[in-house]
């Protein structure tokens, strides 16, 4: 699987942000991959294209602000977080 | 010549579901036909599962892969009863008779379902049907993400069962996106058949 997942402090934050991005980005609902540590276990999945309409789309969100990170999935599992330029 | 199988131009999953069916017959040898690689991959993946050995042959975009059923592989005299013989009966079915996982909030328990569904989808050891009742039968037909999953799970040999009368009672028949129309009779059979039956 090469994809990116968007991960969360909290529950609240994950369901806020599925509420935000269902609609505009083909998000899946996903359990936080093993190589991410986040605090929440429910984590949104979504193509690497999206990377950036994803992130400002989430900063869009104020109350937000530090509750999320984008990370970039590699096939064999690994997870490298995508730093914006 | 056997029995042939057209499924060329059917898409996923079909050819693994019209495969299925012969299986589920009894049929010892049949080939199927295909025109897509993805289709391909998902009989034999099918065939595995099932005790069967493949050979696939291409000519002009057409797959042609011949099903024939490995004879070492049965645990009685009859094909069809080797999954209830035998001690270790691995086989599992999946019982859903809610939109949402647990008790509480139900946003929460949303999310949860199309995550189990999204983790049963990528793992191995799939069960061999999940069967859907009352609140259940509205995730095949209105819960896009996880008609997807069982969609990928259908591709894979797993048969989704939702209940007619269920699906009548909500209004919501027409919207079936995956899974057959059952009935009371067939979802107990297979909680019958099944090594264990996980209810959520």
């Amino acid at each position: 699987m090469d994809c990116c997942v968007i991960v969360f402090s909290s529950t609240h934050s994950a369901m806020r942000a599925e509420k935000h991005l269902t609609g505009r980005f083909p998000v899946t609902v996903m359990p936080t991959p093993r190589a991410v540590s986040a605090s929440c276990g429910i984590s949104l999945r979504f193509p690497p294209g999206d990377a950036a309409g994803v992130r400002a789309a989430m900063e869009e969100l104020p109350g937000e602000r530090g509750c999320w990170e984008i990370y970039r999935l590699a096939p064999d599992g690994k997870a490298d977080p995508i730093v914006p330029a | 010549m056997g029995i042939l199988v057209d499924a060329k131009g059917k898409l996923c999953p079909i050819p693994v579901v019209l495969a299925k069916k012969e299986i589920d017959g009894g049929a010892a040898e049949f080939t199927v036909e295909a025109d897509n690689a993805t289709a391909v991959e998902n009989l034999q993946r099918l065939a595995d599962s099932q005790g069967y050995r493949t050979t696939v042959q291409s000519a002009d975009g057409v797959f042609s892969i011949d099903f024939t059923k490995a004879p070492c592989e049965q645990a009685g005299p009859s094909g069809a009863d080797a999954r209830d013989a035998g001690p270790a009966d691995r086989s599992w079915a999946v019982f859903v008779g809610r939109e949402t996982v647990g008790e509480g909030d139900p946003e929460l328990g949303g999310s949860l379902m199309k995550m189990f569904f999204y983790t049963l989808s990528q793992s191995d050891d799939l069960p061999e049907a999940v069967l859907f009742m009352n609140g259940g039968v509205k995730l095949p037909t209105l819960n896009d993400q996880v008609a997807g999953h069982l969609c990928e799970l259908a591709g894979k040999g797993v048969d989704v069962l939702v209940c007619g009368t269920c699906l009548n009672f909500y209004g919501i028949a027409d919207k079936l996106q995956v899974g057959t129309v059952s009935n009371m009779y067939d979802i107990v059979e297979r909680m019958k058949r099944a090594g264990k039956v996980v209810s959520l």
